[in-house]
């Protein structure tokens, strides 16, 4: 009886050990760090937005206080903002629960969570080898180790296939979402142009062409080189602005293709788009300060 | 028949290429007097442009908002899915804990 014990023993330790080989040679899925890297890219765009919708909302003011100089009486419409407060809020809540879907599927990968069911696991079957008085345990050192990992590699691939369903479920919607806001910003389908960045691009080349107005009154060389300067300068800046808007939109259409890649069980890496996103967002930063009144 | 958000955009679109031409106007124009009124012609059309592009935004962040709500959902099903695990975990541990119970209540019984 003791030796049939101890056969069905060894069977089951070498058919644990071969479990747990073939689970450790299983598949790459999607990694913890990658999803937490796309949760902290979409961090970084609410954030870019914020700030670049912030800069586009004084720069429509600025150019409606210079329009009222020459209007005889004052609308409401005339001061129409140039992105309202609720559609800013919908724009934010959007990218919130874009956020708290990453945090949702950053928790269920983490390998903590597998650990805890692996040293529940090793727990149990040191518990089951004591009541039923087996010591085989004692005989394999690493079997209770063993055990152990094999739970926590169980639970990991069952975490894994969760979060790559729900990835595969999702992903369609996620896109839609995206591209959806990436279009807000930038809209160049049907030949046509429109979006946040028409509205900026025109304040920009409004602003220029006073300056250019100015420079036919321009008495000597020395104030036309004065107003060529700032001509030059107000390009810039709107080049500057075109640019971190496309930005914001290449980061938000980043993200959906990251997502897609691992809905379809690729890669989710998106650590060099949030070096990028703070980057763009230093325009619209610099460009708040220089709207400010200044201080009398 | 477009839809409100097309026809929001054609307006926008047509108001962009206006400016445009009018911007273009500038590089043949000598006179100051002219200049200055094809500068508020410009300034009036810049003015329609962010108007438009502000009713565009808030027309497509209602959209965005239908959407939205299928993420909401997945946020939940992962969540589940986390509860899931722990779960599992809870239901080892109180295993083990039971396993400890009936040996102690075995090693009790065999005292007595």
């Amino acid at each position: 009886m003791l030796i049939k014990l101890a056969g069905r023993e060894a069977v089951l330790t070498r058919t644990l050990w071969l479990a747990l080989a073939a689970l450790v040679c299983g598949c790459a899925t999607t990694t913890q760090k990658s999803v937490t890297d796309w949760h902290d890219a979409v961090v970084a765009v609410r954030e870019q937005s914020a700030t670049t919708f912030r800069g586009v909302n004084d720069l429509v003011r600025e150019a409606q206080l210079k329009r009222a100089a020459d209007l005889a009486n004052l609308k409401e419409d005339d001061f129409h903002p140039g992105l309202d407060a609720k559609s800013i809020a919908t724009w934010n809540r959007a990218l919130d629960n874009l956020a708290a879907y990453g945090a949702s599927l950053s928790a269920l990968l983490s390998p903590g969570l597998a650990s805890g069911v692996g040293d529940s696991t090793k727990q149990l079957g040191a518990s089951i080898a004591t009541s039923s008085k087996s010591t085989v345990f004692q005989q394999q050192p690493g079997l209770s180790s063993a055990l152990g990992k094999l739970g926590a590699k169980l639970a990991s691939l069952s975490a894994a296939q969760s979060a790559q369903s729900v990835m595969a479920q999702t992903n369609s919607a996620i896109t839609e979402v995206l591209d959806q806001m990436a279009r807000m910003i930038n809209d160049d389908s049907s030949g046509m142009e429109t979006g946040i960045l028409q509205t900026v691009h025109a304040d920009w080349t409004s602003r220029a062409a006073d300056v250019r107005a100015a420079f036919l009154d321009a008495k000597t060389p020395a104030d036309k080189r004065d107003l060529a300067a700032q001509y030059a300068a107000l390009l810039e800046k709107r080049d500057a602005a075109d640019a971190a808007l496309l930005g914001l939109r290449g980061a938000l259409l980043e993200l959906a293709v990251a997502h897609s890649r691992a809905a379809a069980g690729g890669s989710m890496d998106t650590s060099a788009l949030i070096a990028s996103i703070r980057e763009q967002t230093a325009f619209f930063k610099g460009l708040l300060q220089d709207l400010k009144p200044a201080k009398t | 028949m477009p839809t409100q958000n097309e026809s929001m955009r054609k307006l926008q679109n047509a108001l962009v290429l206006q400016l445009r031409k009018l911007n273009d106007s500038l590089d043949d124009v000598t006179d100051s007097n002219r200049a200055q009124a094809i500068v508020r012609e410009m300034q009036e059309v810049n003015h329609r442009i962010a108007l438009t592009g502000s009713l565009l935004f808030a027309a497509q962040a209602q959209e965005l908002d239908d959407k939205v709500a299928e993420i909401s959902k997945a946020t939940k099903t992962v969540n589940a899915a986390v509860a899931d695990i722990e779960n599992l975990q809870a239901f080892l541990d109180a295993i083990s804990e039971f396993l400890g119970l009936v040996d102690e209540a075995i090693d009790l019984a065999k005292t007595l």
